[in-house]
C-alpha cells in the first residue's frame, strides 16, 4: 500500500475518533448525554475503518479490499435501518443513520486521499 | 403514577435537549422542524429525543393538514413530587414489575420486529416465547395443524418443534378435531 496514502488515511480516522470522542464528552458534561453516544457510535465507525485499514494494508489489493469492505459492513446497517423504518422505531432507525453516515464521510475522505496525487 | 413510570419519567428528562424541547413544548404545540429550527438541533435528533418524550408519556403527537404537531402531556407534569413518592410500593407489585421486565427483556433478545431469531434453549426463555407466540390465536377457536403451522411460521420456521413444544408446555391441547389454547 502507498505509504503516504496510508499514513493519511490513518490519521485521518484517528482523528476524526478524538474528535469524536471530544464531542462526547462535551455533549455528556451538558447533559446531553444521548446526544454523546451518537458521537460514541460515530466515533465507533471510525475505529472500525481504521480496523479495516490494518487489515487492507496486509492484502495484494489494498485499495479494493478497503473500499470492498467499507461497501460490505454498512450493508447490514442500511438492512437494519429499512427494518427499523417499516417497524417505526425512530431510535434505531436515527442509530442507524448516524453508522451510514460515518461510513459515507470515510468512502468520501477515502477517495479523496487515494486521487491525491501530489 | 407506579414506581417504573416515574423511573422512566425522570430518566428522560435528566437530558438538557429532551428539556429544552419541553419548555418549548410548554408554550405552545410544535411540529419537528420547528423545534430542531429553534434549539439548533437537527431534525433526526429532535425526532429521537421527542420518540424518547412519547415513550416516557411526556409528550403525545397529533396530525395537522401538513405537520405532526407534538404537545406536552401536561396531566404528567401536574403530578407533584411529593405525591411520587409517597406513593406506596406493594412488594407483590414490583415483584410483578420486575417479572414484566425480564419477560420484556427475553422477548426484545429473540422477538425482533416480529420474528424469531433462535428458539431459546433454556426452558424458562423459551416457555415465554411460546406464550408470546399464543397470543396469535384466538382463545376457544380451534385451528387445523396447517393453521397453526401458518400462524407459528410468521415466528419461526421450525414450526413443528415450536408447535410440540406447545403442547409439552400445555399452552395448547390437541386431539382429533385440532389444536386449541390451553383454558388458564
Amino acid at each position: 500500500m502507498d505509504r503516504r496514502k496510508y499514513t493519511a488515511m490513518k490519521r485521518y480516522l484517528a482523528e476524526r475518533q478524538q474528535s469524536c470522542l471530544a464531542h462526547q464528552e462535551t455533549l455528556q458534561a451538558d447533559g446531553r448525554a444521548d446526544e454523546g453516544v451518537f458521537e460514541r457510535i460515530r466515533a465507533n465507525v471510525f475505529g472500525v475503518a481504521e480496523a479495516v485499514l490494518k487489515a487492507a494494508d496486509a492484502q495484494k489489493e489494498p485499495e479494493q479490499f478497503f473500499r470492498m469492505r467499507m461497501e460490505q459492513i454498512p450493508a447490514a446497517w442500511e438492512k437494519s435501518l429499512e427494518q427499523a423504518q417499516f417497524h417505526g422505531d425512530a431510535v434505531k432507525a436515527h442509530l442507524e443513520k448516524i453508522k451510514l453516515e460515518a461510513a459515507e464521510e470515510i468512502r468520501t475522505a477515502f477517495d479523496r486521499i487515494w486521487s491525491d496525487e501530489a | 403514577m407506579t414506581d417504573m413510570e416515574a423511573i422512566a419519567l425522570f430518566k428522560c428528562l435528566a437530558d438538557k435537549s429532551r428539556l429544552h424541547i419541553l419548555k418549548s413544548l410548554a408554550a405552545e404545540d410544535m411540529y419537528v422542524e420547528r423545534l430542531a429550527e429553534r434549539l439548533g438541533l437537527t431534525a433526526p435528533t429532535v425526532s429521537f429525543h421527542l420518540k424518547k418524550l412519547a415513550e416516557a408519556g411526556a409528550v403525545r403527537s397529533y396530525k395537522t393538514q401538513y405537520y405532526t404537531m407534538y404537545a406536552l402531556c401536561s396531566d404528567v407534569f401536574m403530578t407533584r413530587m411529593i405525591d411520587i413518592l409517597r406513593e406506596e410500593s406493594e412488594e407483590a407489585e414490583q415483584q410483578e414489575q420486575r417479572d414484566r421486565q425480564y419477560r420484556q427483556k427475553v422477548l426484545d433478545s429473540f422477538i425482533v420486529y416480529g420474528r424469531l431469531k433462535s428458539i431459546p434453549a433454556q426452558r424458562k426463555k423459551k416457555r415465554i416465547v411460546l406464550e408470546e407466540i399464543c397470543r396469535s390465536f384466538q382463545k376457544g377457536r380451534i385451528y387445523t395443524e396447517k393453521e397453526v403451522n401458518l400462524i407459528i411460521a410468521d415466528f419461526h420456521d421450525d414450526f413443528c418443534t415450536l408447535r410440540r413444544d406447545m403442547i409439552s408446555e400445555r399452552l395448547m391441547e390437541r386431539d382429533q378435531r385440532g389444536y386449541w389454547l390451553t383454558e388458564e
